[in-house]
């Protein structure tokens, strides 16, 4: 019923001779990836766990190019006999669908570029290794931060804290026919906490240091002492209360300023999947849907001078980094958006050979069992000059908005709306008071040539979300945004009334 | 696939080893599968994945104290690895002072809900199908400059659920799907279509072809003002939305949060009495599964009861923390915002679509929304999202013209009180909080719905 294990050594043995046998099989490309991950997280509510779990996650999949048509098998199992039963399964694959005159070819799919042989290892810093520090230890922060609000009067309409702490440990190893042997290992953890006030119909959430489970980065535990989150949670229960008893945020047409973790969403939702090569092709049309640019949209101007947005999968910390991506391509930084232009796609070795370029190395998957796609990297809003306070001096009248709280965009990533926790109204350049559930919408271009600052390099940090979801099925991955607050003229703001 | 005895061996087997490493209470699920899909896009097959995937997951109690851990191997080792550090976890963790005991043996039904031909559909079978469904999409078209594509996928996939825990509970079931979505596309219209069965053979692909092609015929769209709406919303759109009302407020979770709408009003009419919203994991006209991620046999729970909110999804945890009785609605244990509604109907009507047509004098029908988001206010189910895929303008009890993509940022709660009509016939669509889950959704004709632009 249970099997002998093979240790990962000798199963590597097994995939370089399953690499032979592909060969052998006359396929005009195949890679295999071998992944193993751990993670560990959990899930505490008013100073109490209230769940906690340890997964552990190992496979292998192979993906083959045959006759112009592709073939992916993935297992858990990891024997010899199953090595050469996913290699089967795949090329048959291929073999079906380009027989059946339905794959790709002709039509200039199923090809790709080719890429020179690499050996390389690499391991993501991890300074503190979270997997050893006991658990009590460990869940201290959010332990601590989720129970602050316990037996004191003033917070009586605290309703629930909440906080999440989840650390992952990923060895890849990547091989394919071209002779690439690449082995990498990455840390990922990240924590949040969220302040649930309510009173009668008025719910109001805070959180911090970022919503939907706080912040993600490359590294470990040192990456959760950095955010200081019981030493904030006092600020952001005040603020929850505050939010109970402020105004709703007018609607109208305004200035607005965007902090630093909503900035990072506004480029991921708007820019970020927009610039998605395999999008523009309408290979995504069936669920992620495409994008407003075209081929045609390289060079043309869709942010304001100011705008200069980049991949960068090469930074330290970044959710999304890598050395070598999923198909064997080296990690670059490139620009996306220069000076206010738009200049280049994420691409993949497919769709960049039929756009009759290179790939730029943007292609992950979320796992061993799930096939490489373009993804997004790290992608960054790079710093402009001075700081917030600088931002809202020179804003005259307008609204702060801070953390997200919901996101919503169209299938061509043009139409967004997105609602925040907690809006600042500036009048004459200073912050007056809090405003509850403002919500702003807006066109993509539009939107972004009306952003006329960028604060500069002392406000500019690391964002990271770790569920990016695309493909189907569905495939969520961590993606790092460097950012810092922006200011945009004539934005749609609203509010949403309970 | 091991079969039921296979596994419910290697359940037991590792349970006893738990007591004997000392626990009180240790429950082993084990979900395995086998996943297949197939996706296409401009009327070309574009990838095709398969997947094989089998994972044990442990519960262990230890004076009230619980760990959970998993791990995707058969490896006697790995296994025993993971039972340890569940053991470890447990140790570690507070006891949760209300938490007795693990669920007790039940009697489940027994119901046909693999079918072997489905589990062992090949790609050549696929790529046949699929061709067919090309073919016929060109054929359709008389005049070639207005060439329909076709993308979409179409998913295949055997699953078996097997538990054993230390109240001698052993539950075995497994489960096939098929899925196929089509989306139709003639610049600039887009047309849906979608089915999902056990069995592939049920699969009307003639049907789903011609439903999306209707969507996506015409050549121009015009551009409505945004405002307020009389809107019919078809199943997928429904579908779109309820994914959300679970979320937001049909799990315990979120009750006891407070953020749910139904926290504080249980027992009154917050929708229209038109609307029932129950669950029923043993409903032969959905997809019935007999049982839940921790083996509590699947029965009947009213959630929204014409119109009044009755219940929220309890599991055995948050059923002992609020002094409930589980309802049945476990989520694998490694989910982390569960417990979830997972086999949810609305009660149907009793007009078909056209019959709800004809009774709109001026409205909007919408197939389907994109990325709805239902986290605006959640004690209003204040939601948005754009529509996609094929949006008409109504007048006069007819479908008059296909109009541009619009934005609706509305509160459900209002928008479910103004239900005037629900269709008779539904439609099924796998749940995203479970792996065997479906719900059954009905269209919906409401009064009024916002559209802002
Ligand atoms: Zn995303």
């Amino acid at each position: 019923m249970t099997y002998t294990p093979l240790t990962k050594h000798s199963f590597i043995n097994v995939l370089e001779h399953t690499i032979t046998y592909l060969k052998r099989q006359g396929v005009s490309y195949a890679d295999i990836r071998l992944e193993e991950c751990v993670s560990e997280g959990v899930m505490v509510r008013d100073g109490e766990i209230d769940r906690l779990w340890d997964k552990l996650d190992t496979g292998f999949g192979i993906r083959v190019l045959h006759k112009g048509a592709w073939g992916f098998a993935a297992s858990s199992l990891l024997t010899e006999t199953e090595a050469k039963r996913v290699a089967d399964d795949a090329v048959s694959q291929a073999k079906a669908i380009s027989q059946m005159g339905y794959g790709a070819r002709g039509k200039g799919q199923g090809a790709i570029h080719k890429n020179p042989p690499v050996k390389f290892k690499h391991k993501s810093p991890c300074h503190i290794d979270p997997f050893i520090i006991p658990i009590e230890e460990r869940l201290y922060p959010i332990l601590k931060a989720t129970s602050l609000h316990k037996n004191y009067r003033q917070y009586k309409k605290i309703h629930t804290i909440e906080g999440f702490m989840d650390f992952k440990k990923t060895h890849k190893t990547f091989l394919n026919t071209e002779g690439s042997f690449i082995k990498q290992e990455i840390f990922l953890s990240g924590a949040g906490i969220k302040v649930i006030a309510i009173d009668g119909r008025d719910v109001q959430v805070r959180s911090f240091p970022d919503s939907h489970n706080g912040i993600f980065r490359q590294g470990g535990y040192e990456r959760i002492i950095e955010m200081d989150i019981p030493e904030n949670t006092p600020r952001i229960i005040e603020e929850a209360l505050m939010l109970l008893k402020a105004d709703y945020c007018p609607s109208g047409v305004k200035t607005i300023i965007l902090g630093g973790s909503q900035v990072a969403l506004q480029i991921h939702e708007s820019i970020g999947h927009a610039v998605e090569l395999d999008r523009t092709m309408g290979m995504e049309v069936s669920l992620a849907g495409g994008t407003f640019l075209t081929a045609d949209s390289i060079g043309t101007k869709i942010c304001s001078d100011v705008v200069n947005i980049t991949a960068d999968p090469a930074i330290e910390g970044g959710a999304g980094s890598y050395i070598y991506d999923d198909e064997g391509t080296e990690a670059k930084r490139i620009d996306i958006v220069k000076n206010g232009r738009f200049v280049n796609f994420l691409s993949s070795r497919e769709t960049a050979k039929l756009s009759g370029m290179e790939s730029n190395g943007s292609v992950r998957a979320s796992g061993w069992s799930h096939i490489p796609l373009i993804r997004m990297s790290n992608i960054n809003l790079e710093s402009g000059e001075g700081n917030l306070g600088d931002l809202i001096a020179d804003a005259g009248d307008g609204i702060l908005l801070q953390t997200n709280k919901s996101w919503s965009i169209d299938t061509l990533r043009l139409n967004f709306q997105f609602g925040v926790e907690i809006g600042w109204e500036i009048k004459r350049g200073r912050i007056t008071r809090p405003l509850k559930n403002p919500v702003y919408s807006g066109i993509t271009p539009e939107f972004w040539k009306s952003c006329n600052a960028v604060c500069g390099r002392e406000e500019w940090k690391i964002y990271g979300l770790s569920n990016c979801g695309k493909g189907d099925p569905i495939q969520n991955i961590a993606v790092g945004h460097g950012a810092a607050p922006a200011r945009f003229n004539k934005v749609k703001v609203g509010t949403v009334k309970c | 696939m091991l079969g039921r005895d296979r596994v419910i061996e290697l359940l037991r087997k590792l349970v006893r080893e738990a007591e004997e490493s000392g626990t009180g209470q240790a429950e082993a699920l084990y979900v395995g599968s086998h996943n297949s899909t197939t996706r296409f896009a401009n009327s070309v097959i574009t990838q095709n994945i398969k997947e094989s995937n089998g994972t044990v997951y442990f519960r262990v109690l230890l004076d009230k104290r619980i760990g959970v851990t998993s791990a995707n191997s058969l490896h006697i080792e790995d296994l025993r690895r993971c039972m340890k550090k569940a053991i470890e976890i447990a140790r570690q963790s507070k006891p949760l002072k209300f938490f007795d005991s693990l669920p007790k043996p039940s009697e489940y039904p027994n119901i046909k809900t693999h079918y072997p031909k489905t589990a062992t559909l090949t790609i050549s079978d696929k790529v046949k199908i699929l061709g067919n469904v090309f073919k016929k999409s060109k054929s359709a078209i008389q005049n070639p400059k207005s060439e329909i594509r076709v993308g979409g996928a179409f998913s295949t996939s055997e699953t078996e659920i097997g538990i054993a825990n230390s109240n001698n509970l052993t539950a075995y079931q497994p489960f096939t799907s098929a899925h196929l979505s089509l989306i139709t596309s003639s610049p600039p219209s887009l047309g849906f279509a979608n089915q999902f069965e056990r069995d592939v053979k049920n699969i009307d692909t003639d049907k789903l072809l011609s439903t999306a092609m209707k969507k996506c015929i015409a050549k121009k769209r015009d551009k409505l003002k945004p405002g307020r709406y009389k809107v019919i919303l078809e199943p997928p759109a429904v579908n779109e939305i309820l994914e959300w009302l679970i979320y937001i407020t049909f799990g315990a979770s979120v009750f006891i949060d407070g953020t749910s709408f139904m926290t504080g009003n249980i027992g009154k009419k917050i929708m229209s009495k038109k609307l029932t919203i129950y669950d029923d994991g043993g409903d032969t006209r959905g997809f019935p599964v007999p049982f839940d991620f921790e083996g509590v046999k699947k029965k009947r729970l009213d959630i929204i009861k014409n119109g009044v909110a009755i219940s929220p999804a309890y599991d055995t945890l948050l059923a002992k923390k609020c002094r409930k009785k589980t309802t049945g609605h476990a989520l694998m244990p490694d989910d982390t915002e569960g417990p979830f509604p997972t086999n949810v109907f609305i009660r149907e009507g009793d007009c078909t679509l056209d019959e709800m047509i004809s009774m709109v004098d001026r409205g909007i029908l919408v197939t389907r929304f994109h990325y709805v988001n239902g986290l605006l206010d959640t004690k209003t189910a204040s939601m948005t999202g754009m529509t996609r895929d094929g949006t008409f303008y109504i007048e006069d009890g007819e479908i008059r013209y296909p109009v541009e993509d619009m934005r609706f940022t509305a509160s459900i709660l209002d928008a479910f009180s103004k239900i005037e009509v629900i269709s008779k016939e539904r439609q099924a669509f796998p749940t995203p909080y479970s792996i065997v889950g479906v719900n059954i959704l009905p269209a919906l004709l409401i009064k009024e719905f916002s559209f802002s632009d």
